[in-house]
């Protein structure tokens, strides 16, 4: 079960549980993202500072995810490990979510675009 | 080095699978390699269950011989699931050739681009998979004990 922090105004934050994000877990990840997106959560920050390992599947899940935010928010990422941001790097995931060292910088980041 | 594994056909059991496979390899590899290793293989083994026996957990298990020596690092994959088609990996897209907004797709590409040679051999036998990667010995000098953490 991801955990979700909603206390920051309207800014979620999300933070996978476990180290990986893997075909093993990206389809439940991507489908509690979702209900909360359509519950009118759509400013989200996802905190992989505890993940060590994704896959194509766990990419595959936050591009589902934006897809489903469309206009109607944002969803930024923060916390990527070097192996993490590798790989967010040569899927050129790097060129749609935008990334942030930490969770209050990518908060605040958020809070300023509004 | 040579070691052997019997892997059942579960998604679950995957990961737990490919970290093992890692910690084999991180040693003689060094970090940076080992992460490439584990990606290419986390894709190989999903597409193997996730595809090849789509759920079916009852499956005969997969054999999976990890080898590695000075000259070459090799992963042989057998398993006894719905076989890809024969051209499935030489035809695997290019990283760059994948549109940003894709959810799926990237695996084969992830397998061609961190792998030197992929070969694949459908078989009612046995599907048979090799994955080929950098030697350690491509590796520039003291690379593998500065990236595995070791005092120089």
């Amino acid at each position: 079960m991801i955990k979700f922090d909603t206390s920051n105004d309207d800014i979620s934050v999300i933070v996978p549980d476990g180290e990986r994000m893997t075909a093993t877990n990206s389809t439940s990840f991507k489908e509690q993202i979702i209900a909360h997106v359509d519950e009118g959560n759509s400013r989200l920050v996802v905190d992989l500072s505890g993940v060590s390992f994704v896959d194509s599947a766990g990419l595959g899940a936050l591009v589902g995810v934006l897809k489903r935010i469309g206009n109607r928010g944002d969803i930024v990422v923060c916390g990527l490990a070097d192996s993490v941001r590798q790989m967010f790097e040569l899927t050129r995931m790097n060129r749609i979510f935008t990334e942030y060292p930490n969770r209050a910088a990518a908060v605040a980041a958020l809070k300023d675009s509004l | 080095m040579k070691h052997a594994f019997k892997l059942p056909p579960q998604l679950g059991d995957v990961d737990e699978a490919v970290q093992a496979l890692r910690a084999l390899v991180e040693p003689v590899q060094g970090n940076q390699s080992a992460v490439a290793f584990e990606v290419a293989v986390s894709e190989a083994l999903t597409n193997i269950v996730v595809h090849g026996y789509e759920g079916r957990a009852n499956g005969s298990s997969i054999s999976i011989t990890l080898s590695v020596t000075a000259s070459a690092l090799e992963l042989t994959i057998i398993d006894q699931a719905k076989p890809a088609p024969a051209h499935l990996y030489e035809r695997a897209p290019l990283l760059d050739e994948i549109d940003f907004m894709q959810e799926s797709g990237r695996g084969l590409a992830l397998i061609r681009h961190h792998t030197d040679k992929v070969s694949y051999s459908p078989s009612s036998a046995g599907n048979k998979l090799v994955l080929t990667f950098p030697a350690p010995q491509t590796l520039k000098p003291n690379e593998n004990r500065k990236e595995a953490g070791e005092d120089p």
